[in-house]
């Protein structure tokens, strides 16, 4: 009989990626990790465990291995959110360099404060921006509602001069509807499943965040484990995560694709959105957001909550995106 | 992971202990931390805490509080007192008399209060007193009472659809306006079920009452007013999109205000009343809430759910048929239990074999509440029903179900015209929201 | 309304700080009101937001409620199946009420326990919440914290005093204080209406709806 380790997994509510990637990964475990165990798998809104407490359930051992949302787990750690602040990675090709070169930091961060050991980091996706008013450019939304999730998401929206309101993400599309408020973000991918094209005109592809999901093993289980082991877990989840990053950009190229219209469209519903083109000055805000915003509000809460954490963003970070 | 008979053992200990007088609260939490301890030890009692402080963190349940102060401030501001008797002028004609009006004055509180248990509590604090000395059948009063209450939840707002939502991530305003057809069929049901009983045995409704004047009874209507005016700033704050459920409840909260003002009762040792019996309303509730919850989280890591879901996916019937049986087993259940552990402690079990099946889950939102509401008035563990027993204070319990019994029957009919025209729940979410 | 709690100093205090912190919900729950009207009409009407009023709302009813449990049981409300138990003997029920007194007291101080580890990991994680107030989770959760403090003290408190009137085979005065509300207490507790004494029926009491069809 294998081992089992017990999984809690991403929101079924994510969509895509957590039905055709995740859950099959770990249902075919044995076979996919090579290693005589099962993984007894679960998403974690099927289990009433709340993604802010990933971490929580990993160190006191309640799960083995745990997906970690780090936009929602970053109320215990800030640290994590570091290779996700607005205005850094913006699309796959820089989160991929912001990651790699995050990943040693995050791992020895995990392993030290919260008993885990770090498996791999996979995005949803640039988030980005849906609105039921005409917009040529970010600097549009002054004056409008933007309905935000986070603290550096909303001082950036407050630099531009919009109003934030954050509203939960399943009562958004009424929201808009209703003109609760006139903007929202999230990714293309989940808006088109609730139905925000519906509601909303414009659609611009410009990305604040990518929303990283990251995948960590309880520290004790893993040094059970022999090194032949470990070898195999960590290049099958290699393996797995190359595979996901892949399949994330698929998707969003193609919902955002769907939500205005154009072709090829496979993965969710076709709709007729005004496609709003990206321009250098709207690329330009987001990435001074970084240096003036985003990364001065997340680095003092997160000095508060590890005193290196800066510095060693700073230092693994810095130089990918040109920042000191 | 488990097996059926363990789920068994577990579900006897829980009514077991439930029918020895333990607070339901305590056990659910027993038989949860049993199954967790056995099963996964340490981490998983210790995961008590992040449940239970999960459990509330969560804004729209704060919209529970709000709609149980809102109906308790119009209730001791003496709005529901004149709201009955204007409804009395109008309604006391009809064969049946006064009965129709807890039906009508359950129907309009109903529709500003969130809670049945509060509906039936004021309902029955303003109507009793007005069938001292006038010979109706006290069955029919009790059980119009009863009846009238279980519309509490049904018609929009309601602490069960907000739960519900809560649960399943289901949009509460669509919900809200799921539940306005439903109720008003209901409500149409309860008043002929009253109207066939009086022409069926006049003897029922006492003597006729004398007629008010047009003019009259046009000027006492002005106290219909004030319930609608909050109805009509909680609905439309919803729905013109000023606000979200939970912000129309504080903005219903706000309206109350001044209407108990108007009727002079505006007081701090009146808000103080309020408090006290919104605070104890809402803990009642709270507690049965956060236990149950720990309980699902248990259950959902043995994969009960997900095995019973898997078992009726198997047997392959079609929703109509599904909804039947699921309605039968919110008949049994509902003999046992109160709307609360019914609504919590099933959902986790049921909803994915719904989400299966493909039946709407705005629909089935609403047929939820209505079996809670079946629940409330089925013997023998029902507020409602205590509410009912204490008045009588005499006689065998059977008098009182008698007085229930044809209610009852009417909950079926509509449970019946519900699973077969499910489009009288989603017509106007629909309409007004969009698919 | 009747008290489970023994006549005592300690019982007196322990209940005036209850009925004070639910009076003190209560009003947190208007001024909460009021917040929320301004927010929503200034969103609507001039363009401006509080933000985080939806914040502090989404840690009220947990907090409210915990505060509540207290209160609720020392008027007995908390929610319990006297069916079968009323049919009991004096003495089955007087076990028996004395055992659930004790059960939810045992549940209580684990919950204290297991809530007090949430708030000493929030402080150690120094734990904040993603939101644009950024909310350190450790003041919230004391306060939640509080309110289980309370119920738990409650509990044991009378959960001793049940024991107590057990060992002392004083099994009337167990029933009387620590069996479900009876129907009427029960009934009066949500309408005000005392229902076997007809003098309160009076034309001062609440529900002076007898003109209903005049
Ligand atoms: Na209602
Ligand atoms: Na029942």
């Amino acid at each position: 009989d294998n081992a089992k380790l017990r999984v809690a997994g991403n929101l079924v509510a994510t969509g895509l990626i957590q039905q055709t990637k995740e859950q099959p990964f770990f249902e075919n475990f044995a076979k996919n990790t090579g290693l005589p165990i099962d993984a007894d798998y679960k998403p974690m809104d099927v289990l009433g465990v709340k993604d802010a407490d990933g971490l929580r359930v990993l160190k006191s051992g309640l799960f083995d291995v745990v997906t970690l949302r780090l936009a929602q787990v970053s109320r215990d750690e800030p640290f994590f959110l570091g290779p996700d602040i607005v205005g850094l990675s913006t699309d796959y090709e820089v989160a991929r360099k912001v990651v790699d070169a995050y990943r040693d930091a995050f791992d020895k961060r995990l392993q030290e404060r919260h008993g885990g050991k770090l498996l791999g980091i996979y995005p949803f996706g640039p988030q980005v921006v849906f609105c039921k008013v005409q917009i040529n450019g970010l600097a549009d939304l002054k004056g409008r509602k933007v309905r935000v999730y986070d603290q550096s998401l909303a001082k950036f929206i407050e630099k531009l001069g919009g109003i934030p309101v954050t509203i939960p993400f399943g009562e958004t599309q009424q929201a808009l509807e209703r003109g609760v408020t006139d903007c929202a973000i999230t990714g293309p991918s989940s808006a088109n499943s609730a139905g925000w094209p519906e509601v909303t005109t414009h659609f611009m592809p410009i990305g604040f965040q990518i929303a990283l999901n990251a995948y960590a093993i309880n520290l004790s289980k893993w040094n059970a484990m022999t090194p032949d082991q470990q070898a195999k877990l960590t290049a099958a989840f290699r393996k797995f995560e190359t595979e996901v990053w892949a399949y994330s950009k698929e998707l969003f190229d193609d919902a955002s694709r769907c939500n205005v219209g154009k072709e090829p469209c496979k993965t969710v519903k076709k709709f007729a959105m005004k496609d709003v083109p990206v321009k250098a000055a709207d690329e330009q805000m987001v990435r001074e957001a970084l240096a003036t915003v985003s990364f001065p509000t997340w680095s003092e809460l997160c000095d508060k909550s590890y005193e290196k954490c800066s510095a060693t963003w700073k230092q693994v970070v810095g130089p990918v995106v040109g920042l000191k | 992971m488990i097996g059926p008979f363990e789920i068994l053992v577990g579900l006897a200990i829980m009514l077991g202990l439930m029918f020895l007088g333990f607070h339901v609260a305590t056990t659910m939490l027993v038989v949860g931390l049993l199954g967790a301890l056995m099963h996964f030890g340490m981490p998983a009692i210790n995961a008590v805490g992040e449940q239970l402080w999960a459990a509330g963190e969560d804004y729209l349940l704060l919209s529970i509080p709000l709609y149980i102060l809102l109906g308790e401030i119009l209730m001791r501001g003496g709005a529901t007192d004149k709201m009955y008797q204007s409804l009395g002028q109008w309604l006391n004609r009809m064969p049946g008399g006064l009965l129709h009006t807890n039906i009508g004055a359950s129907a309009l509180f109903s529709a500003v209060s969130g809670s049945s248990v509060a509906t039936a509590a004021t309902i029955s604090t303003v109507a009793l007193p007005a069938f001292k000395n006038r010979k109706y059948d006290q069955r029919m009063v009790l059980g119009t009472i009863a009846a009238g209450a279980s519309l509490g939840n049904l018609i929009p707002p309601g602490v069960a659809f907000i739960i519900y939502g809560s649960m399943t991530n289901t949009s509460a305003a669509r919900l809200y306006m799921a539940g306005i057809l439903p109720g008003a069929i209901m409500t149409v049901l309860f008043l002929l079920t009253i109207l066939a009983i009086c022409v069926w045995r006049p003897a029922v409704a006492g003597a006729r009452e004398g007629s008010t004047a047009l003019g009259e009874k046009l000027r006492h209507s002005v106290h219909l007013l004030g319930p609608l005016a909050v109805f009509a700033v909680v609905m439309g704050g919803i729905y013109t999109g000023w606000a979200t459920v939970t912000e129309s409840a504080a903005l219903g909260v706000i309206v109350c205000l001044p209407i108990a003002a108007a009727y002079g009762k505006l007081n701090i040792a009146m808000l103080h009343e309020c408090f006290r019996s919104t605070m104890r309303l809402t803990a009642m509730t709270a507690l049965i809430l956060v236990a149950a919850l720990y309980l699902n989280f248990v259950l959902s890591m043995l994969g009960v759910p997900q095995a019973l879901a898997s078992l009726i996916k198997s047997a392959d019937v079609s929703p109509v048929m599904l909804l039947w049986m699921l309605a039968v087993l919110y008949l049994v259940l509902g003999i046992a239990l109160e709307t609360m552990p019914m609504l919590v402690g099933t959902l986790p079990v049921v909803f994915p074999i719904i989400q299966a099946a493909g039946i709407d889950p705005v629909f089935f939102g609403v047929f939820m509440v209505l079996m809670c509401e079946i629940s409330l008035i089925s013997p023998p563990i029902g507020m409602t029903l205590y509410v009912i027993q204490g008045v009588r204070a005499e006689g065998s319990i059977n008098d009182v179900f008698q007085g229930t019994l044809p209610f009852f029957a009417a909950m079926i009919v509509m449970t019946a015209i519900l699973i077969h025209n499910p489009s009288i729940a989603t017509y106007l979410p629909n309409l007004m929201f969009g698919k | 309304m009747k008290t489970l709690l023994p006549r005592h100093d300690v019982s007196r205090a322990l209940a005036r700080v209850c009925d004070w912190t639910v009076i003190a919900c209560g009003w947190w729950l208007i001024a909460l009101s009021v917040m929320t009207c301004v927010e929503m009409l200034g969103r609507k009407l001039f363009s401006f937001s509080l933000q985080g009023i939806d914040e502090i709302g989404s840690y009220t009813y947990g907090i409210v409620g915990a505060f509540g449990f207290a209160y609720t049981l020392i008027t007995r409300s908390h929610t319990r199946v006297d069916f079968l138990l009323s049919r009991f003997s004096v003495r089955a029920r007087a076990a028996l009420n004395m055992l659930a007194m004790v059960s939810l007291a045992a549940l209580a101080l684990m919950c204290l326990w297991r809530g007090y580890n949430v708030v000493v990991e929030s402080i150690e994680l120094r734990s904040t919440a993603a939101t644009p107030l950024a909310t350190p989770m450790w003041i919230p959760q004391a306060i939640w914290l509080c309110g289980y403090l309370m119920f738990a003290l409650v509990a044991a408190w009378a959960a001793l005093d049940a024991l107590r009137l057990f060992c002392r085979g004083r099994l009337g005065e167990l029933n009387e204080r620590f069996g479900p509300q009876t129907i009427e207490e029960e009934i009066e507790a949500e309408t005000e209406v005392q229902l076997k004494t007809p003098a309160a029926v009076s034309p001062t009491a609440p529900m002076g709806a007898t003109g209903a069809a005049s």
